[in-house]
């Protein structure tokens, strides 16, 4: 009931209650913009990414946390967890525009690569929601495992990963038949599924494992694990999450959650090459669509840090909103 | 009853209220122990007390959520005693002791963690800036005054002040986690005692028409309704003081990066 309740004034509050906190500068045409979205702030923070500056704060719905863009980047979908549905933000007038069903408790999402199908992971009921971006409405939903999250789609479309925390499995579910083909056993928690550019594999981050588990997305075998050791900090401190790939698939970068590091994995291989130090409680990883920005989003020091991918250096941290969660850029 | 007890009873339970919360937040454990006695010792009964609480005795485990594995990783150095099972009553995942390398990039401050303390400027801008009650921004601009005073010798000097900080707040931090567990432990007997309570009241008949019984009867809703409500009272303070930790680390982070900036020039 409160769930409900607060779901409702959400939802009221975002439509209505819509707040700019400073004035939105509009950058030039070829600046990168990043949007972060804060789940304790509920608020998304806009960055321009030429002047390295926080533009403008906008107040959405309770607790957002995973955002991804629109296929063709003019809207932001938000997963504002206790509203109990996605908000839809049009980037060009930085305004809620609509809001669509998710199902209880949406926490992350992934969309297909045509644009029109949102996959969202229900944490509160075990659910993925695969949602009618156009018609709105809700196609069908698929049970998995206990507390779904991560959600990964390969290039193609055709499979969609989820992975289920509590289970600590990784599900293949095929997108043609929503139906789930096969569960692979991975470390505790996962928390993340990214699968490589070409398709042949994913990489699924498990938080208490403390490991990357590399699966063929053929044989849906695990091929490797990533370990992780980083001199002074605990074991039980790094906990991976965020995962992101270069597009040239050469590189891969690992949040480390509380052992606030980035760690930076040779694709080919498995080798860490290094491990930055970034904010504290490095959580969700974005590339600028050049890949030559990486942006990491900092739970505990409310920033997120500006990594340089050919230098593998962290050049700057830029103070957000409250608890930042995810990020996307355009 | 009169106003009087009711007045001192509650004066007795705000201040029991008041020395945890003064203790957890200052970092000390020792004064729980005094909750403890004036929660064991209501003297009046509460006729304002509200009916007691169901919920109260499965409230002391409430943080499993996020972070349940974490109170597993006790390590010899470590002088939390965290024990396999153990209940942590806050929502935030216990991190037992802090990662130098979780905070730190800069030179091996192995050798510094040993030699901060020789260096009197050292020591003494660790004391200014390491307390909670010296605004943040305030200590990190202490910590560029103090780096501007050094140049080649900057980051051997500005890495002994990081061992300083890491030490002093580490220490800190850890006093109050053994607060908190305290504080926990006192939360769960005082459970105990109220679910022992009610259990005593489901055995004496409400419509008794003995006197005896009927006494005995009240004497037990009343010591059931005062350790309800320091019970409650106590709950809400958890939020408040569970977070005292992570505004340490937040700290600790928030300085260890000015003193990197100062040696590297990451900004």
């Amino acid at each position: 009931m409160r769930r409900l309740l607060m779901g409702t004034l959400g939802w009221t509050s975002s439509l209505f209650s819509v707040a700019f906190l400073t004035s939105v500068a509009a950058g030039s045409a070829q600046a990168f913009t990043a949007y972060v979205s804060n789940e304790k702030g509920n608020s998304i923070s806009v960055i321009d990414l030429d002047k390295m500056e926080v533009t403008a704060t906008v107040q959405v719905g309770e607790r957002p946390r995973g955002i991804t863009l629109s296929h063709d980047k003019k809207q932001l979908f938000i997963c504002t967890s206790d509203a109990d549905h996605i908000e839809v933000l049009d980037l060009d007038t930085l305004k809620v525009v609509n809001t669509l069903p998710s199902g209880p408790d949406p926490e992350l999402f992934t969309l297909s690569p045509d644009g029109k199908t949102l996959y969202v992971a229900n944490e509160d009921n075990n659910m993925v929601t695969v949602l009618d971006v156009d018609q709105g409405s809700v196609a069908s939903e698929i049970p998995v495992g206990t507390e779904p999250e991560g959600m990964g789609v390969s290039p193609d479309g055709k499979w969609l990963v989820n992975t289920s925390e509590t289970t600590s499995m990784a599900h293949f579910i095929d997108t043609s038949t929503h139906e789930v083909i096969d569960s692979v056993l991975v470390d505790t928690r996962p928390r993340y599924a990214k699968f490589t550019p070409d398709g042949k594999f994913v990489w699924v981050s498990s938080e208490v494992g403390g490991t990357v588990s590399i699966i063929d997305a053929a044989t849906r075998k695990i091929m490797h694990k990533v370990t992780f050791e980083i001199p002074g900090v605990r074991k039980e401190t790094i906990q991976p999450v965020g995962v992101a790939i270069t597009d040239d698939g050469k590189t891969a970068f690992i949040a480390l959650g509380p052992a606030n590091r980035v760690a930076v994995v040779d694709v080919a291989s498995y080798k860490v090459e290094k491990y930055l130090l970034v904010g504290q409680r490095v959580w969700q990883l974005a590339f600028t669509p050049d890949n030559k920005l990486l942006l990491s989003t900092n739970g505990e020091s409310n920033d997120i840090s500006v990594i340089d991918v050919a230098d593998q250096k962290v050049t700057k941290s830029i103070t957000v909103g409250e608890l930042p969660w995810g990020v996307a850029i355009r | 009853m009169t106003d009087k007890p009711t007045m001192q009873a509650t004066v007795t339970r705000k201040a029991a209220i008041a020395c945890i919360a003064a203790t957890l937040l200052l970092g000390g454990a020792g004064a729980v122990a005094l909750a403890q006695d004036s929660a064991s010792s209501p003297g009046a009964s509460s006729p304002g007390a509200s009916s007691p609480s169901a919920t109260a005795p499965g409230a002391t485990n409430s943080g499993a959520g996020e972070g349940s594995g974490a109170a597993e990783a006790g390590t010899t150095e470590s002088t939390d005693n965290a024990k396999p099972g153990d209940d942590w009553p806050c929502m935030q995942r216990l991190q037992p002791e802090l990662s130098i390398g979780a905070m730190w990039n800069g030179p091996d401050p192995a050798e510094a963690a040993d030699s901060w303390r020789k260096d009197a400027a050292v020591e003494a801008v660790v004391e200014q800036v390491a307390p909670r009650r010296v605004p943040q921004q305030e200590a990190i601009d202490a910590l560029h005054r103090f780096a501007a005073g050094y140049d080649k010798d900057r980051p051997a000097v500005m890495t002994k002040v990081f061992a300083g900080l890491f030490e002093t707040l580490n220490d800190e931090r850890d006093s109050i986690i053994r607060g908190i567990r305290h504080f926990n432990e006192r939360q769960q007997k005082l459970a105990d005692r109220i679910q022992a309570g009610m259990k005593t009241l489901d055995g004496l008949d409400p419509v008794s028409t003995d006197v005896k019984i009927a006494e005995q009867r009240q004497a037990v809703q009343d010591q059931v309704s005062w350790d309800s409500r320091i019970f409650d009272d106590r709950e809400k303070l958890l939020p408040l003081v569970c977070d005292q930790p992570v505004v340490l680390e937040r700290r600790l982070f928030a300085l260890s990066r000015a003193i990197q900036t100062e040696i590297n020039g990451q900004k």
